[in-house]
């Protein structure tokens, strides 16, 4: 339990949050029609007589975007209802053709199920249900507001939370952690630049013993920074306003907006009937039942989540909290990672490449590229290890490799021989390396001598450069220490 | 206008964007109490162990596979629009929102 000390008043104040979060599902097609789900193509390009609602044209459910909604509900650990339906949700706004948006009311596919945070702490899901999504309106383009449709009818699962959620860290930890599941078992992008995750916040503050106060959404939130920043913000705001003695001044039952520039919220103007939806069963669509075959066979082909693989990482590899966490959060560079072990039989050392040498080679290439674009296998990734494990490369050397690996997709077994990187073990060359490294380091030798074995290093990486990376540390090591117990 | 439904034949043309004449009020309001007699008709029935009915059709689990399908030309899209710019449907500007 978050607790927020006014600074005005010293009271102590408990935020109360929840998260509406839509994502579109990676469909090929719309959730009733036959149209592409494709981000990015020419405006209404992507339309047709069912997802423009035209009159007379009937919906189909696609099988897929079921498919990918149950993978959803058995990841998060939801109820699914033996049978669901669909239900029109009626209001007038210029980018939704079909007067209604179709969406499930009052029996959604889905129920309870939930996201533990690294604390422990639960977050609970209310509900998973599925609907189309409206177009696209866009009103900073001159006079008019332009309307493009490809967007209309591309499917969606919207998952609420119940109010669990008490401060803005946890809202960020619960959206990468539902990010994280639902790319891994393929259902969406979950890319917020693309609108393919789209999050709302409802946030209220409260004091001790209360009930709930005044709710407040809050929208246009388009990245996980701005979901944080803004409820940073008002939470604060909404104590100010409590705190008010002039009662006009206190939170209302309301939409506000956050402004990006400013880093506050605003009022939206809205209709007051906006929110009269006038549900009703979409006479056009039939019930849909799932049957305990159908989700035992979704359960059985479920890969292994981020979760379990962070904890088997831990506890299998022994690898630090940080390195597992970094590893499991994305498939791609899980399953690069449990190949690169399999071959190099050293998880530590693996993960210590990946983390530190491959993933920040593809990052600096932008947030798009994936691993594989590197052109370094899994399996070349493993050989070049074993040749640092075995001796014929040290460490530094070995970045080098990599990167030469990286530009050239060449093996490391060549590319060491094509620049010259075997380590070299010879005694006689190292000594004469170790004894330059020594020259004018009486400070040094004494210290060493003194038992600060600090020094050492500085006196390691002196060989380690004049050598151009092709020593052997751990010999180098060794014959200095020689050297400074000979000496004087 | 004593018509107690007056209210709610406003509020429907609202919600509907229907512009309702004031005498044609009256006589909605009118229907609203025969339609909704009906209803009330309904809700008096026994319904206990009727398994709740969610649509007309017979039918469930009606889907098709997730295989793309020729969309309209956009000119064809387009051409009732009142208003083109650019390939969108150009509306007057919404105050809402900025999504
Ligand atoms: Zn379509």
């Amino acid at each position: 339990m978050t607790r927020v000390i006014s600074k005005q008043s010293g009271q102590t104040w408990f935020p109360v949050i929840g998260l509406e979060v839509h994502c579109q599902l990676r469909t090929r097609t719309k959730l009733f029609c036959g149209c592409a789900n494709e981000f990015g193509a020419e405006p209404n390009t992507q339309v047709c007589p069912v997802c423009s609602g035209q009159p007379g044209a009937l919906p189909v459910m696609n099988s897929r975007a079921l498919e990918l909604a149950l993978r959803a509900a058995v990841a998060l650990d939801c109820d699914v209802a033996p049978w669901s339906k669909f239900d029109r949700k009626n209001y007038f706004y210029c980018d939704l053709p079909k007067g209604y948006q179709i969406s499930q009311f009052d029996r959604p596919y889905c129920t309870g199920g939930g996201i533990e945070l690294a604390s422990g702490k639960r977050i609970a899901l209310t509900r998973i249900h599925l609907e189309d999504d409206a177009g696209k309106a866009i009103h900073d383009r001159g006079p008019d507001t332009l309307v493009d449709l490809n967007r209309a009818g591309i499917p969606l699962i919207e998952s609420v939370t119940e109010p669990d959620l008490t401060n803005a860290d946890e809202a960020f930890e619960y959206l990468t952690r539902l990010k994280e599941i639902f790319q891994y078992i393929g259902a969406s992008d979950c890319d917020m630049e693309k609108g393919s995750l789209r999050c709302d916040v409802n946030i209220s503050v409260r004091l001790e013993g209360e009930e709930l106060r005044t709710k407040v959404e809050l929208k246009n939130l388009n990245s996980f920074r701005n979901v944080k920043a803004a409820i940073d913000y008002e939470i604060q705001r909404q104590i100010e306003a409590w705190e008010n003695p002039d009662e006009t001044a206190h939170p209302v039952q309301e939409t506000r907006l956050y402004d990006t520039n400013r880093g506050v919220t605003r009022t939206m103007r809205a209709k007051e009937d906006a929110h009269d939806y006038r549900y009703f069963p979409d006479p056009d669509l039939p019930e849909l039942h799932v049957s305990a075959e159908q989700l035992e066979r979704i359960r059985r082909e479920l890969p292994e989540l981020p979760a379990a693989r962070r904890a088997r990482y831990a506890e299998q590899f022994e690898l630090s909290e940080y390195d597992a966490s970094v590893l499991a959060s994305e498939r791609e560079v899980a399953d690069y990672f449990e190949l690169a072990v399999r071959g190099s039989g050293r998880a530590k050392e693996t993960a210590n490449w990946i983390t530190n040498e491959l993933l920040s080679a593809r990052n600096e290439r932008g947030p798009e590229t994936k691993l594989e674009e590197l052109g370094v296998s899994a399996e070349a990734l493993a050989e070049m290890i074993e040749l640092i494990a075995a001796g014929t490369l040290s460490k530094s050397a070995g970045r080098k490799v990599l990167a030469a690996m990286i530009e050239t997709g060449k093996r490391a077994g060549v590319l060491v021989v094509e620049l010259g990187l075997e380590q070299v073990q010879d005694t006689g060359q190292l000594e004469e390396w170790c004894r330059a490294a020594l020259v004018g380091q009486d400070k040094a030798i004494a210290d060493i001598r003194d038992g600060q074995q600090k020094a050492i290093g500085a006196l390691i990486g002196q060989v380690m450069k004049a050598s151009a990376g092709k020593a052997d540390p751990a010999k180098a090591r060794e014959i200095l220490l020689r050297f400074v117990q000979e000496h004087g | 206008m004593t018509n107690e439904n007056t209210p709610a034949v406003q509020k429907c043309a609202a919600l509907a964007r229907l512009q309702v004449e004031p005498e044609q009020v009256e006589r909605l309001a009118e229907d609203f109490d025969r339609i909704l007699d009906a209803f009330r008709g309904l809700t008096e029935l026994d319904v206990s162990g009727v398994k709740p009915m969610t649509g007309a059709l017979d039918l469930q689990d009606i889907v098709r596979a997730d295989e793309p399908r020729p969309s309209l030309e956009r000119e064809r899209l387009l051409a009732p629009a009142p208003k083109v710019e650019d390939g969108f449907f150009a509306v007057p500007k919404t105050v809402d929102g900025d999504a």
